[in-house]
């Protein structure tokens, strides 16, 4: 006969239990697990819901002088398609142009016999400013995941199919961060990444329904390997970096020349 | 010609069209239920009011995808919730950003901890209750809520937050386990207490 477990007991409380009727024969003929159910069912009726506090009359009014000024705008394509805004056009086709400029330099630079050394620095930075924070969002997901399945509860199993989908999207990416890494010379960002990786691969090749010890070793060799750590602390890093590449110069030796 | 709109497929219909003042009257109608939810979800006041904002802006961008199978509160309650639980995402990636390694075991081992003595002596069950919620991850009070204040099943959760009913369940399993471990101690304290 079938062991219940708690996450039945759970489901037959919430009234989605599979088998209602045999649940309740189960506990008829077994006190030990009438028990069990009264024991949660005796929890459970006590979480009450916590006190909603109470908005005035005047809620909804304040609500709608909030949002407003926001509806009576256009969305973004009619406010681009306005002739008014034409200029705008200039602006987006000049960043296209740049765009394009910086793609092209980072794909032929390496062919060109006599580079400007002040542009390409220039070209560089614009695609390394670009390529931290790319990678500093890609380690934020990362890190979410697994700190998911780090403070996941676990009883006899738990069902991470959810997670592995989202392991098996950051996988590819983690790769292609990873390359980049290298061309950029971030040769510890790239070798985070392919840790990171490691465990990804694992993650979105295992099982749906993981078993609590083999989350236990995940957890440990997550722990052990320090991780979670140094995704959160390149990631922080990166992150500060491209702040920093961002800010004009207004301290340091440019505020001294002043 | 919006007090003769009597019902709020009529109202949904004009606001499309543009007419401010219909979706003002959408407004005007749902927004304490809205805001109700959105507090049950994330348990804070402000966080709700932000909530509330986001929802409705929310719901007037993408009014045109509102196809009238649902009522039109359903549908709002769905973006009510989905709002609430990117705003606690957002929250819980900064919250993970700016805490250290000890800082944030720390900090769950407080929200965790049931001091049975302290709390049985009190009595405050819905101050623990509370507490757990807090600690709960954004997807799990999430579909708490859901499930066990407003009585939704697993498979409409599901379909409101676009994951699988097993994934729901398993959110479940795991809300109540944390809410059991740590209010189950501190009752069994308060009988003892009784019986004694």
């Amino acid at each position: 006969m079938k062991p219940i477990r708690d996450e039945d007991l759970i489901l037959h409380y919430y009234g989605e239990s599979s088998d209602p009727a045999e649940l309740e024969r189960r506990m008829e003929s077994s006190p030990e697990i009438r028990e069990r159910f009264e024991k949660l069912r005796s929890t459970l009726d006590k979480v009450s819901e916590p006190k909603v506090p109470v908005r005035g009359s005047d809620y909804a009014e304040r609500v709608w002088q909030g949002i407003e000024p926001a509806l009576r705008m256009k969305p973004w394509w009619q406010r681009w398609l306005d002739p008014v805004a034409g200029r705008r056009w200039v602006v987006v086709g000049a960043a296209a142009s740049l765009l394009v400029v910086v793609f092209l330099a980072g794909r032929i630079s390496t062919q060109l016999p006599t580079p400007q050394a002040a542009e390409l620095v220039d070209l560089g930075q614009e695609r390394d400013r670009a390529l931290f924070m790319t990678v500093a969002n890609h380690l934020e997901r990362s890190e979410m995941l697994l700190l998911e399945l780090i403070n996941v509860d676990v009883g006899d199993s738990v069902n991470v199919a959810s997670e592995r989908l989202v392991a098996s999207e950051l996988r590819s990416q983690s790769r292609l961060y990873r390359q980049a890494a290298v061309q950029a010379g971030q040769l510890d960002v790239a070798d985070l990444l392919e840790r990171l990786e490691m465990v990804l691969i694992e993650l979105a090749n295992g099982p749906d329904d993981v078993g609590s010890t083999d989350l236990e070793v995940f957890r440990q060799r997550l722990e052990e390997g320090d991780l979670l750590f140094r995704v959160r602390i390149v990631g922080s890093r990166l992150r500060e970096d491209t702040m920093k590449s961002t800010q004009p110069e207004i301290d340091g030796d440019s505020a001294l020349d002043v | 010609m919006i007090r003769m709109a009597s019902n709020e497929f009529e109202l949904v219909d004009l606001a499309r069209t543009g007419n401010a003042d219909a979706f003002h009257e959408l407004v005007v109608r749902d927004s304490q239920r809205v805001f109700r939810t959105a507090f049950r979800i994330t348990g804070n006041e402000e966080d709700a009011d932000d909530v509330v904002q986001e929802t409705f802006l929310r719901a007037y961008r993408k009014l045109h995808l509102f196809d009238g199978r649902s009522q039109f509160s359903t549908w709002l309650h769905r973006i009510t919730v989905n709002c609430s639980m990117d705003l606690m995402r957002k929250k819980a990636r900064r919250d993970a950003r700016e805490l250290s390694d000890e800082g944030v075991n720390e900090v769950r081992m407080i929200a965790m901890d049931p001091r049975p003595d302290r709390l049985a002596a009190s009595g405050e069950v819905g101050r623990q209750v509370e507490k757990v919620l807090r600690s709960l991850s954004p997807t799990e009070r999430t579909v708490f809520v859901l499930r066990h204040f407003e009585g939704y099943t697993s498979k409409e959760i599901g379909q409101m937050l676009g994951m699988r009913s097993g994934a729901i369940r398993n959110a479940v399993f795991r809300a109540v386990k944390k809410m059991r471990s740590s209010l189950e101690p501190m009752m069994e304290e308060c009988h003892e207490t009784h019986k004694g």
